[in-house]
């Protein structure tokens, strides 16, 4: 097994152990079963939803940010890389732990959201239901970018604050930018609460999901910059 | 060869074996170890393993655990990797009750010694050793750090010079970024000096006078005034 792997394998195991693992399984999988609990209207159900998602994913950066930076101040990512694992192979492996866990998290709360929105009196695309949950998960990925950004530079509680406060913001302004702005970082969000509206096309949520990519992107590789320089 | 080495300010010895062992990026200048400045895997950083103060191991693990995954991070098949695990849990004498309890149940010594286990997973040529196992009592602490085998080098930087007394083969000063003093500890011993941070810097000081009582140089300019 590949040094990547077995780092990824140990985050997971630490999120776990931490119940860091369940803080977020819980925040995703939690806002969908109050869905099929409380029914309301269509409308209403699914703003519940995309805010479900929005809180679930800054929690989601707050993780990110706690742990690299606990990893970091705790010396277990000075263990690993005095292992011969590289920087780069250690904030990889804690960004596909978490984003692998969060996937899941939002795999079972889309499953959920399905069940609700099936109960309701309305018709909508599910190609562009099952986009928009991707430009989610998208979204999330630059999330946890963000977080391992400033757990690389910052100590546990600012990396974890940092970050969340930083998605909330993108949350609120893509919120507040509505309608038809999927460009802005969160727009995914506003498209699940509009999916039930027949608004939501396939093109906008590719267009949110390519953007959180990019983002993402730009994001990590700016993590990566920030790792190597970072006392372990 | 085990070497001390000493500083001043007492936290830069710690900083040069963080340095060496790839956790502090320098500001300038480059590490080179046997000949090598590649700290990759390719280069030396399988031959070069660093025990510090914490030793960065996942409390909920097992000793065996850790010791399993050092193995495999080394790229170890399982025969050799089982192997290896054995004989440094020995070495570092892990009671067989607390092989497979998490390592925060043992408290702060568990830890240490399955800290060094795992760095000696690798057979490394260079031990960097940065305030290690001060939870464990001094003599056993001695003989786990005395290791077997000739070609391995030990760097220890310490704060507490007179608690590695017998552990060590050299002492060094590290003063303002700078190495000032390398020499045995039989030197410091005949000169009547301890094995403390004062003994040390007292023998730098006294082999800088004899260089500077030995400089052509100096000699002429001292004779015509």
């Amino acid at each position: 097994m590949s040094q990547g792997r077995l780092v990824t394998r140990l985050a997971i195991r630490e999120l776990w152990m931490t119940f860091r693992l369940l803080l977020v399984i819980v925040g995703f999988v939690g806002t969908s079963a109050l869905l099929v609990l409380i029914p309301g209207a269509p409308a209403i159900t699914m703003e519940r939803l995309a805010a479900g998602l929005g809180i679930s994913t800054v929690i989601v950066a707050g993780v990110a940010g706690w742990s690299l930076a606990d990893e970091r101040t705790a010396g277990r990512a000075g263990w690993l890389v005095s292992r011969s694992v590289s920087r780069g192979e250690v904030l990889a492996g804690w960004f596909w732990g978490l984003v692998t866990i969060a996937v899941v998290g939002l795999a079972g709360a889309g499953l959920l959201a399905w069940l609700a929105i099936y109960s309701l009196p309305v018709t909508f695309d599910a190609a562009a239901f099952v986009a928009t949950l991707g430009a989610v998960a998208a979204t999330i990925t630059a999330a946890v970018a963000a977080g391992l950004l400033a757990g690389a530079l910052f100590r546990t509680w600012v990396a974890g604050l940092l970050p969340a406060l930083a998605c909330l913001a993108c949350g609120v302004v893509a919120w507040v930018l509505r309608p038809d702005q999927p460009l802005v970082p969160g727009g995914a969000y506003r498209l699940v609460a509009e999916i039930t509206t027949g608004q939501t096309l396939l093109s906008e949520a590719l267009q949110a999901a390519g953007v959180a990519l990019a983002l993402a992107a730009v994001i990590l590789v700016l993590a990566r910059l920030a790792i190597e320089r970072a006392d372990l | 060869m085990r070497l001390l080495l000493v500083s001043e300010p007492d936290e830069s010895a710690s900083a040069l074996v963080r340095i060496l062992a790839g956790l502090t990026r320098p500001s300038g200048g480059h590490v080179e170890i046997a000949g090598l400045t590649d700290g990759s895997a390719a280069g030396w950083a399988r031959r070069v393993a660093h025990l510090g103060p914490a030793p960065g191991i996942h409390g909920w693990m097992t000793p065996r655990q850790a010791l399993d995954l050092a193995a495999r991070l080394l790229g170890l098949g399982p025969a050799d990797a089982q192997r290896r695990v054995e004989r440094a849990m020995a070495w570092v004498r892990i009671p067989p009750g607390a092989v497979d309890r998490p390592v925060a149940r043992g408290g702060a010594p568990l830890l240490e010694r399955t800290g060094l286990a795992a760095a000696l997973i690798g057979d490394p040529e260079v031990l960097l050793l940065d305030e290690p196992l001060r939870s464990i009592e001094a003599g056993e602490r001695a003989r786990m750090l005395r290791l077997p085998g000739r070609r391995r080098t030990l760097l220890l930087a310490s704060r507490y010079p007179s608690s590695e007394a017998g552990l060590v083969t050299h002492v060094g000063l590290l003063q303002e970024g700078r190495i000032r003093l390398v020499a045995p500890v039989a030197e410091l011993e005949s000169e009547g000096l301890e094995l403390t941070h004062r003994g040390i810097a007292d023998l730098a000081a006294r082999k800088d006078d004899a260089a500077a009582a030995t400089d052509p140089a100096r000699v002429s300019a001292a004779a015509s005034q």
